[in-house]
């Protein structure tokens, strides 16, 4: 009896896991050289997510005969991922910087082949923001929950220095020999740290509005702040004058903004653009354009919901991202400065930063 | 299932003729005798004490093999462990000690890893709503610890002492003891502790490099108490306690090698029940039981600031509630009726929801049976279970929670070589609720809002089944039940501007599947062989917004199936110092499980395997079992939950003597 019994119950559970288990893999693809106008997409990937198939990805656009590689950095390294949650991109001449929130790391790739050059790992608060100092050859990033700006030699990524700023720092710019830090708060804080990139050091904190989360240089080298507001208090944008600190202009919206660090940027002709919110989403919402100098602002200038944007400096070309709630690919627009939609291509999971490299 | 009513003889042998009157036992969910064939639900009973090897430590070990039970594990022993049934969340599932709630009115859920279970004697599981008779919260069903002592005349005292794999050490002392003729006393008192510092791999790509696990330490301390009374030959008056206070580690998901976390997580929780039964009649019967809840969590982390202040969040909650009970019954027990009310006042408190929130509830509820039995049919007996409960909770509309089961037995009968062929078809239908907890109606931090005008979840639950057992070679059981459940109006976090977020009722999920239970046991018990499978799908139903592409997808962390199969040799001698010699092989299947709301990813299925060898010895008055358990026997390196990767090959040695 026992043997027959253990006979079947041996045939039954074989038959355990024919539901199989689902088949993913990367896209195999090779990027040939030779391109000349190339879009980089960091795709932010899933947080919690470091190596599967919705972690993050770096994808790339061949402008001139708009073709879309995905999966640039798996294809590059034998299948290894970029990590935890792609927050923030820089480029500088033949290196990118990519950097990972959740893995609290720093990844340099090398172009064209985008082979892994270097990689820091970071033990605490959650980086956030990315900046690129070409002149002193450093790279700072915001610790979004240990409110500080970690200070890294561009080559070694050795720590430089810690400087401390206020609360949950987000977005960053640079002018002036002059770095310029927004402390959110999570919305509680109100604070802009100006930090001296000669001295490593806070030269002075400027108060603003709630939220203060993402920051872009207009093209008349003005210092633009998207407050993103909070539960009770609405967003507004800040125009600051990089020498005097001066806020020269305030716009003040009716409803929150994106609170995200890659919600606002500039174009050559002295628009800025930046992302509004929708009730219950996560990602994002429409874009307003404000023309600073002629206090206009036109609101949902871009319909949509909208986790991502940046000007294409080379082309003052808008190009925003779509994330689809992170269900699936997101999708690029590319925004003529007349404001017709001139191209849409489909990236991967999130996308929400953007680099250009013009040849 | 019958409400049942008990006077049992006592455990004394000195005494045959005393007669200890015990607190109304409704059958339903709380009834320690088997259930099979006697309730319309679908119920696993486990036994925490099998007199041969030492007892199951915490509710986790005991709940891991039963089929439709879903154990979250955040990985090691100091990782949180919750429940899931039949596809829906922790917070649907209602923990009870001794019938009285104790899941958290805070976040509602209960870590299943901390919760001791020296006191325990069963561990009984209702699978499905039951809400008619628990009210809020028993959406997918219950899970009952109870804890009612084995009082004999004697004096009694034990020491349970595991070592173990990473650190781990665990000590039990145990007594209890007859102070009177009518009341007697016990308790103990325990403590744990653990490194978890055990190697796990993370894997890149094509790259693979082995991690220490950091940040996972645990110290526990834990007792209870407990004694009984019996006031007359009609009443009696029983007390428990338990208490445990617990200081862990509390790691990040990992993400990459290097990661290191410093957060903290430090719980205290403390019961106390006083339980007062009264026989009326021969038929009827009263018992009132009074419990307090008291429950303390903080969660800190040094690297985490918000706003200015590091994080360091921490709440307690204050639970007392009284339930009556009267029960009634005629006609030989064909016809049962038990009619109760509770009342209850919860309170708490914290640095992350509004100060002075509370909450009270009234409830009243009714169940009953009704039998009728066939004489010249391959029938048996067809029973219903009618039961029907209002909840009047504090700023909400009052909710009646209807239920209906129906119990079809036949004949017992011999075919052919099978012998004692016993079986039932049961069916029941219900409707039961979730109310939100003080967090998803109060929380105020971290960018957290809670909405206080947040409704209860609804549910309509249905599950039919069948039970058959018979005697071939030993007793054969067999379980089936199709189940389904349909919510709406369930609680989701949204965006609320800003970095906030805030529940909204927003969501409509189903689940349906089966639930396969096999048992056989052979002459003697010498061997025995368990098997179950559990299928469950549950989707989303309802469009967060237009052109949701998430729609009837798999939700969350919900495995489409699962299955155990564990395998038993025990041997009996008649030796003076050897009793019993035993060997368990145990091993579990999880299918794979969605990590992304569009089902695009996912963590692979696993089989996780134990190995136990136990044995009993007498020497002179002192009992002595000893388990030697292998658990991940094959070394697989698996996760349950996304970045929580789970010990690999592990082991304990544990020694148990009473005397």
């Amino acid at each position: 009896m026992m043997k027959r019994l253990l006979l079947i119950t041996l045939a039954l559970w074989s038959l355990l896991g024919c539901k199989k288990d689902p088949i993913t893999s990367y896209t195999q693809n090779t990027v040939p050289g030779g391109i000349t106008r190339t879009v980089y997409v960091l795709n932010e990937g899933m947080f919690g997510h470091y190596a599967d198939s919705v972690s993050a990805r770096l994808t790339l656009y061949d402008y001139n005969t708009k073709t879309v590689y995905k999966d640039i950095f798996e294809n590059a390294n034998n299948g290894q991922h970029l990590g935890d949650t792609g927050d923030d991109m820089v480029l500088a001449g033949d290196r990118l910087f990519i950097l990972m929130s959740n893995s609290k790391a720093i990844t340099i790739l090398h172009i064209p082949d985008y082979k892994l050059v270097n990689t820091a790992s970071f033990q605490s608060g959650s980086p956030h923001d990315l900046m690129y100092d070409a002149v002193r050859h450093r790279l700072f990033f915001t610790n979004f929950t240990g409110n500080t700006i970690t200070v890294l030699n561009d080559t070694s990524l050795s720590t430089v220095k810690e400087i401390q700023v206020g609360s949950n720092p987000e977005g960053l710019a640079i002018r002036n020999d002059k770095l310029f830090v927004c402390n959110s708060g999570f919305g509680a804080d109100s604070t802009l740290s100006v930090i001296n990139l000669n001295t490593l050091s806070v030269d002075t904190t400027l108060v603003l509005s709630m939220g203060p989360t993402s920051a872009t240089v207009s093209s008349d080298g003005h210092i633009v702040i998207a407050c993103a507001g909070n539960f009770t208090v609405n967003g507004s944008v800040y125009a600051i004058d990089p020498v005097t600190l001066a806020k020269t202009s305030k716009i003040q919206f009716s409803t929150n903004l994106f609170f995200n660090s890659g919600s606002i940027t500039a174009d050559t002709s002295g628009n800025v653009f930046v992302i509004g919110t929708v009730p219950n989403t996560y990602t994002g919402g429409p874009i307003h354009k404000i023309n600073l100098a002629a206090g206009l602002v036109f609101l949902n200038y871009c319909q949509g919901v909208f986790y991502g944007l940046s000007v294409n400096r080379y082309t003052n070309e808008l190009f925003i991202a779509d994330a689809k709630n992170f269900t699936g690919d997101g999708v690029i627009s590319i925004i003529n400065p007349d404001g017709t939609i001139k191209e849409v291509f489909s990236a991967q999971r999130g996308p929400s930063v953007f680099a250009f490299r013009w040849q | 299932m019958a409400p049942l009513i008990v006077n049992c003889q006592s455990n004394s042998q000195a005494d045959s003729g005393k007669v200890y009157p015990l607190p109304i036992i409704t059958v339903r969910a709380n009834q320690p005798v088997p259930m099979m064939f006697r309730s319309p639900f679908s119920v696993s009973t486990i036994s925490l004490d099998d007199s041969i090897a030492p007892k199951t430590p915490t509710l986790d070990n005991a709940l891991s093999s039963t089929d439709g039970i879903f154990i979250k594990d955040y990985s090691g022993l100091s990782g949180i462990k919750t429940i899931s049934q039949r596809g829906l969340g922790s917070e649907h599932t209602l923990i009870l000690l001794n019938g009285m709630r104790i899941s958290s009115f805070e976040n509602g859920l209960v870590d299943l890893g901390i919760i001791p279970l020296d006191a325990g004697n069963r561990v009984i599981v209702t699978h499905g709503g039951q809400s008619a008779e628990y009210g809020p919260d028993a959406v997918g069903g219950t899970v009952n610890i109870l804890s009612q002592p084995n009082f004999n005349d004697n004096t009694k005292i034990g020491l349970t002492s595991t070592i173990g794999s990473f650190g781990r050490t665990r000590s039990h002392l145990n007594a209890e003891t007859p102070v009177s003729e009518n009341f007697r006393i016990g308790g103990g008192f325990g403590v744990e502790k653990s490194e978890e510092n055990y190697p796990f791999l993370f894997h890149n790509g094509n790259i693979t490099s082995t991690v220490i696990r950091q940040n996972s330490d645990l110290v526990a301390q834990f007792g209870n108490f407990n004694s009984s009374l019996l006031i007359n030959s009609l009443s009696s008056l029983s007390i428990f306690s338990t208490y445990y206070n617990t200081e862990r580690g509390s790691p990040n998901s990992i993400s990459s090698p290097d990661a290191i976390s410093h957060q903290r997580l430090a719980d205290r929780d403390g019961v106390v029940q006083a339980a007062y039964s009264l026989a009326l009649s021969a038929g009827d019967a009263l018992s009132v039981t009074v419990q307090d809840h008291y429950a303390y969590e903080r969660y800190r982390d040094p690297d985490f600031f918000i706003g200015g202040n590091l994080l360091d969040d921490y709440f307690k909650n204050n639970d007392a509630r009284v339930t009556g009970k009267f029960s009634s019954s005629y006609d030989e027990g064909k016809f049962q009726i038990v009619a109760g009310a509770d009342a209850s006042e919860t309170s708490a408190e914290g640095n992350s929801i509004n100060t002075g929130v509370s909450r009270s509830e009234l409830g009243a509820f009714m169940t009953g049976v009704s039998t009728f039995s066939f004489d010249n049919s391959v029938l048996s007996g067809i029973s219903f279970f009618p039961a029907l409960r209002m909840d009047m909770i504090e700023k909400s509309s009052p909710v009646f929670s209807p239920q209906l089961g129906g119990l079809m037995k036949f004949k017992t009968t011999d075919i052919g070589f099978i012998n004692n062929f016993q079986s039932a078809i049961r069916a029941s239908m219900s409707r039961n609720f979730r109310m939100p907890t003080f967090n998803e109606l109060y929380y105020t931090t971290g960018g957290g809002i809670g909405n206080p005008d947040l409704q209860p979840e609804h549910s309509t639950s249905f599950d039919a089944g069948t039970d058959v057992s018979f005697n071939l070679d030993g007793r054969h059981e067999l379980k089936a039940t199709y189940f389904m459940t349909d919510m709406d109006n369930r609680i989701t976090w949204v965006s609320a501007g800003g970095a906030n977020v805030t529940p909204k009722n927003l969501r409509h999920v189903q689940s349906f599947g089966w639930e396969i239970n096999y048992a056989w046991h052979s002459p003697g018990d010498i061997f025995s062989l368990d098997l179950n499978y559990t299928s469950t799908i549950a989707r989303k139903i309802s469009e967060d917004y237009p052109g949701d592409p998430t729609v009837f997808k798999q939700l969350l962390y919900v495995p489409e199936e699962m299955a155990n199969i564990s395998f038993g040799v025990t041997k009996h001698f008649d030796a003076i110092l050897i009793r019993t010699l035993g060997a368990k092989f145990r091993t579990g299947y999880t299918g794979f499980r969605y990590t992304s709301e569009d089902n695009a990813s996912f963590l692979p299925s696993f089989y996780e395997s134990s190995l136990e060898f136990n044995s009993r010895l007498d020497i002179s008055t002192v009992g002595t079992r000893m388990k030697f358990e292998i658990r991940n026997i094959f070394n697989k390196d698996y996760q349950v939950i996304l970045g929580y990767p789970m010990p690999m090959r592990y082991y304990s040695f544990t020694v148990e003597l009473d005397y």
